[in-house]
């Protein structure tokens, strides 16, 4: 066949590369800011939209989807178009893709400080955002199909097998996770309830990790450290193996994050298992990267693009370890809820995502000017020691913390009591680990500012003529012969291929979720668990728009631990009308499932008002908007409507008279208020939010503390 | 529906059969990713990223 002259699009790259530093920079100071606030409380600046709250979100946004998304996309479009010998299937829809990435970045970053937000972590955004974001994924997943459909090389390389993972299962995990029902344009309601959202939303979550920071950026990985040690792949077997195993099993792991939750054990176990098996194929990925520098280590002491990529698949191992011993139940017993969870998540964000982004940007930028190399060497070195620096800062400060405070929150004296009953002993004791957070964050941003400045130097008085596309040449390839082998068979076949991907990660989803939601005695109903007041469920918006599950969780662990502190252990059927479910991942204050009825309301008044006033050492924040906006019941029918429609057992007249029993309600606790001399709140949304406290927990108690064999 | 059926389900020979399931899916993707044949074509794919299309072949 005769050579054919084409042009890959490079324009597409150097856009996803600039947005990526850029992202880098916005994410991470809203990190250094976040960070502040828990070792500073006054950073919260009494201002809704700057509260903790409502910008972790944004933060955990930023990084994932803008900084990291905007990295993998630079990464896929570059190496695709080479592996594939191929421009991607249509310019407008890689320019589509780019701005429309770009647009809901803003939507998120406009909607989630404003408390716009159905709080599943990492799926916060609302619907019409979710929509969008699907629209734009379809976009860039026939652009890229349709670039593999015209290739000009009948291998597809193993690079191309992760991204098509990912583009498959982000998909499909998007989709089943943001299924909701509106109220309106900005609110909406899961259709999933209780443990059952929860789960949902942690295959979700996990498979966030899987399928958006980990196998775009082994892709990534197995392109790029090919091109900067510049000889092949360690071991192309293992890397087929690392597939397999890869996909094939991440998708069971997501109920490590419900480890002692009321999820039924046998998920529990399931996911236990499938973490710690993972360790197998991430670690043959880990030494398949690393061993491709085989007799090149001599670069590590030269080239920044290889310390870079050589310190992220270190930190992927190091991640991947961690991972699975996290997830063995008793380990997690003493992580779960803690800053150790932090300190893991962020040996993988800042050391795998974060350092594998910029090695593969000191690589890819002065190529697509048309430099030999980059401005300063000796400023990527900069970045690079100020990152590793601020790295192991943050990681091992957050290691003490979460350590130090699972340890505290376990520990009983002679007595038997609790040794720290007063759990803002247990974050006081927090705060010097959380100033060197700050410290090691900033020097991380720093980096990372540095970078951006040589990046922009090395691009800077580029030729025209480097800033047009590269010419390649390849010739067409036949299609597969019938009596090709099985394997080439399927490369020839992506379609087939991708089907088989789509069966591997549904397979974990299906037995994982369907016997949760389609088997009664999983979740067993509690007859005296009722449906939420609706001045309660206005208040339980207000917990969600504030982000109070960011730091609370709703989840009491069955241990004598949590039972002697906050009273019976959580069960599955105390959740069954909680759209979405509030259990929260981490506890920088206390667990609040029991919290109705444990103190008066005009404490819960005094505490949104000046936490302070009522636990002398609190970080939390103030939130004295509470007290002067007037609660909006205008919506109320509308949302018990929609409950109704996801089976909570509201009547017709219920949703009918919504607004004056909301009313009604409002009233009583304003007169109890009134009491302690507190005037003209009845109308002001902390009533919303006492109501909804106060009701906590409260419904299965009395038969709860009966049946417990943790007796108070 | 499948609420009826899935509750009246006895499933315990499912991690049974999800274990023979993986342990075989597993045994077969090593062997065939290691079995001598194949050497050719996974050398061919490995120099894949080296090669941009870039300089006339």
């Amino acid at each position: 066949m005769q050579l054919e002259n084409f042009r890959y699009d490079d324009a597409v790259v150097r856009k996803f590369a600039w947005a990526t530093i850029v992202w880098a920079i916005v994410g991470m100071l809203v990190g250094v800011i976040i960070a502040l606030q828990m070792a500073w409380w006054p950073a919260n600046m009494g201002l809704p939209w700057l509260t903790f709250g409502r910008l972790r979100p944004l933060h955990t946004n930023a990084v994932i989807f803008a900084f990291a998304g905007n990295a993998i996309f630079a990464g896929m479009y570059y190496s695709t178009q080479r592996l594939l010998k191929a421009r991607m299937l249509s310019d407008a829809l890689s320019n589509f893709h780019f701005w429309g990435w770009q647009a809901i970045i803003v939507a998120a970053a406009i909607t989630l400080p404003l408390g716009i937000t159905v709080s599943k972590e990492y799926a916060e955004l609302e619907w019409p955002i979710d929509i969008a974001i699907a629209v734009v994924w379809v976009a860039f997943a026939i652009n890229f199909f349709g670039a593999i459909a015209k290739r000009r090389e009948r291998h597809l390389y193993v690079a191309i097998w992760f991204y098509i993972a990912t583009i498959v299962t982000v998909a499909l995990l998007h989709i089943v996770n943001s299924l909701a029902l509106p109220v309106t344009l900005f609110k909406s309601y899961p259709v999933f309830a209780g443990v059952q959202d929860a789960l949902v939303q942690w295959w979700y979550g996990h498979n966030a990790v899987a399928f958006f920071l980990t196998t775009p950026f082994l892709g990534l990985m197995y392109y790029f450290m090919p091109k900067a040690a510049e000889q092949p792949v360690y071991s192309y077997r293992l890397s087929i193996v690392h597939f397999w195993s890869l996909v094939f099993l991440y998708i069971w792991a997501g109920p490590h994050h419900l480890l002692y939750t009321s999820l039924p054990d046998w998920a529990q176990n399931l996911g236990m298992v499938f973490s710690l098996m993972l360790i197998a194929p991430s670690w043959g990925g880990m030494i398949n990267g690393l061993l491709t520098l085989r007799g090149a280590w001599h670069k590590l002491r030269t080239d920044p693009v290889i310390k870079f990529l050589v310190v992220a698949i270190t930190f992927y191992g190091m991640a991947t370890f961690e991972g699975p011993m996290l997830s063995i139940r008793k380990l997690n017993s003493l992580s779960h809820y803690t800053d150790w969870t932090i300190a893991h998540v962020h040996a993988g964000a800042l050391g795998w995502n974060g350092f594998m982004s910029f090695g593969m940007l000191y690589w890819l930028v002065p190529r697509l000017y048309g430099k030999k190399d980059l401005y300063s060497s000796k400023l990527a070195d900069a970045h690079f020691w100020t990152g590793l620096v601020g790295l192991l800062l943050y990681v091992v400060s957050m290691w003490s913390a979460g350590i130090t405070q699972g340890l505290m929150w376990f520990a009983f004296d002679a007595n038997g009591s609790l040794t720290y009953g007063d759990f803002t002993e247990t974050v006081t004791r927090l705060q010097p680990f959380y100033w060197a957070r700050v410290f090691g964050g900033t020097l991380y941003l720093a980096g990372v500012i540095i970078g951006f400045y040589n990046l922009v130097m090395t691009a800077k008085g580029a030729d025209s003529s480097a800033l047009e596309d590269t010419v390649a040449q390849a010739r067409p390839v036949a299609p597969p012969k019938e009596s090709a082998p099985l394997h080439t068979m399927l490369e020839g076949r992506s379609l087939v291929f991708t089907v088989l991907t789509l069966v591997a990660v549904l397979i974990g989803g299906i037995v994982e979720i369907v016997p949760l939601v389609a088997i009664e005695s999983n979740v067993p109903t509690i007859a005296s668990v009722k449906p939420y007041t609706p001045l309660e469920l206005e208040g339980r918006d207000i917990y969600i728009r504030e982000g109070c599950y960011v730091c609370h969780s709703q989840m009491v662990r069955p241990f004598r631990a949590e039972t002697e502190r906050y009273g019976p252990y959580s069960k599955s059927g105390e959740f069954v009308y909680d759209h979405p479910f509030q259990f929260g991942s981490k506890r920088t204050g206390p667990d609040l499932h029991r919290v109705g009825g444990k103190y008066p309301n005009m404490w819960h008044y005094n505490h949104m008002k000046d936490p302070r006033s009522t636990a002398k050492d609190s970080i939390m924040p103030p939130y004295p908007w509470l007290y002067e906006d007037a609660l909006d019941l205008s919506l109320t029918a509308d949302k018990l409507d929609v409950m109704r429609s996801l089976n909570v057992p509201y009547t017709v007249d219920d949703v009918q008279n919504a607004e004056a029993n909301a009313r009604t309600q409002a009233k009583a606790i304003a007169t109890d208020l009134a009491q302690s001399g507190v005037e003209d709140v009845e109308d002001k949304e902390i009533v919303a939010l006492i109501a909804y406290l106060q009701r906590l927990g409260t419904d299965a108690r009395p038969q709860l503390e009966k049946e417990q064999t943790f007796k108070r | 529906m499948l609420r009826d059926i899935m509750s009246q389900t006895d499933l315990t020979i499912g991690p049974i059969l999800a274990l023979l399931f993986f342990f075989s899916f597993f045994t077969a993707t090593v062997a065939w990713a290691f079995s001598r044949g194949r050497t050719k074509d996974f050398e061919a794919a490995n120099n894949l990223p080296l090669d941009d299309g870039t300089a006339t072949r």
